[in-house]
């Protein structure tokens, strides 16, 4: 129970400094909405094509936004003292990595699913929940990795890069069979994904935020 | 309670930071790493807090708790010192409590990053009533502070060291306090009994 009250107090004090650097959540957004503005201007205003489009894009944007909004967080508390502090004062850190991960799916990827859902049905809400909860936990596991073997930043970005595929694969395979059948095995396919990736990112995380120097 | 540090070698790579270092600290006691800049005082404080490996020797340590006061100092410059205080003492599953011997309760509800240097490092120190640790490893404490503030802390250092605790402080300028013992970096990391 104690170890929950910390967990909300780290992520009362994450969302607290989200609201006083807005620009770093609203400028990925922005720029989001900017370009699905403009996409129709490229390309032909076909209301089925672009929908398909814009859910193809949603999903690369939501790898986009996953890096570069929850690094920011993730880094800087790795960076100024603030694990450290959290260790020292006998946390888990199994508890840190689980609730930074709640944090980024709560202000990236729910985003993400909201626009998702205004979009395409319940089907494409399931999918793009799944795909979202994947993306974050692979780019927290990179980034707290990567930070912690400080060398090999470009290594493990590379190394990373492979895993994201199976999500990118399946994901768009939903877009594609959306009014057909397969749509729910492709979904099968993506929570087992999820089950199979979650407890081994964990660890991962754990392990790496137990060795950060 | 003591920590042993035996014949550590710390490197970054092929950089040798500092080589064959030995020294053992009791409860009880204070001891000033002293030396110009460059020569590894912070590097061996945090070989002592377990921040670096040594690829020579070991560092045995038997005090229950430690902290570490350096430049990473846990502070968002977005919050508020109440809220900066809330959050540490949240971490450490205290129910919130303003440490008045800082001298922080009258910028309680100021931003951290309107804050002076020294207000800063007064809040900065104030983690350590937060986080009740046996050892204390300070890197530069008196660092931006007026007089007033170093007045504070070596009257917290003196109290941590009648509890029983013990005191490692990395400073360049003699101290105003009895120190026990001065490993002096500068001479070939000759250990010194002061």
């Amino acid at each position: 129970m104690s170890q929950l009250n910390t967990c909300l107090h780290l992520l009362l004090c994450d969302f607290r400094l989200l609201f006083r650097r807005k620009l770093i959540i609203l400028t990925p957004f922005l720029f989001l909405g900017a370009v699905i503005a403009f996409i129709p201007m490229a390309v032909e205003i076909d209301s089925k094509y672009l929908n398909n489009v814009a859910l193809g894009f949603l999903l690369i944007f939501s790898i986009f936004v996953t890096n570069w909004v929850c690094g920011d967080f993730i880094y800087e508390d790795l960076r100024d003292g603030t694990l450290q502090f959290y260790q020292r004062a006998g946390n888990s850190s199994t508890f840190f990595f689980i609730t930074k991960y709640i944090f980024c799916w709560l202000i990236t990827g729910l985003p993400v699913v909201v626009i998702a859902a205004m979009i395409g049905g319940s089907q494409i809400i399931l999918a793009f929940a799944l795909a979202t909860m994947i993306n974050i936990l692979l780019s927290l596991v990179v980034m707290v990795c990567s930070s912690t073997i400080k060398k090999s930043h470009m290594l493990v970005s590379f190394i990373s890069l492979p895993f994201y595929l199976p999500v990118l694969v399946f994901s768009s395979s939903i877009i594609s069979s959306a009014d057909s059948e397969l749509i729910r095995h492709n979904i099968y396919l993506l929570f087992a994904l999820l089950l199979f990736m979650a407890p081994v990112a964990i660890f991962l995380g754990t392990y790496a935020l137990k060795n950060e120097r | 309670m003591q920590l042993s540090v035996n014949n550590i070698s710390v490197a970054f790579g092929f950089n040798v930071i500092f080589h064959k270092l030995s020294f053992c600290l009791q409860q009880g006691k204070i001891l000033q790493i002293s030396g110009p800049n460059g020569v590894g005082k912070s590097v061996l404080l945090g070989a002592i807090d377990g921040a670096y490996i040594p690829f020579h020797g070991d560092i045995t340590n038997s005090f229950n708790s430690k902290i570490l006061i350096n430049q990473n100092n846990a502070i968002k410059r977005e919050l508020l010192v109440r809220e900066q205080l809330q959050f540490w003492q949240g971490l450490t599953r205290q129910t919130l409590k303003m440490p008045d011997d800082w001298g922080l309760s009258e910028l309680i509800d100021a931003p951290i990053e309107y804050l002076s240097l020294g207000q800063k490092q007064r809040l900065a120190l104030s983690k350590l009533d937060i986080l009740d640790a046996d050892l204390w490893l300070l890197d530069e404490p008196y660092h931006g502070l007026d007089q007033d503030g170093q007045t504070i802390l070596n009257n917290k250092i003196k109290q941590k060291i009648s509890d029983g605790g013990a005191v490692i402080i990395v400073n360049h300028n003699k101290l105003a306090l009895p120190v026990d013992q001065v490993v002096d970096m500068s001479r070939d990391n000759l250990y010194v009994a002061a």
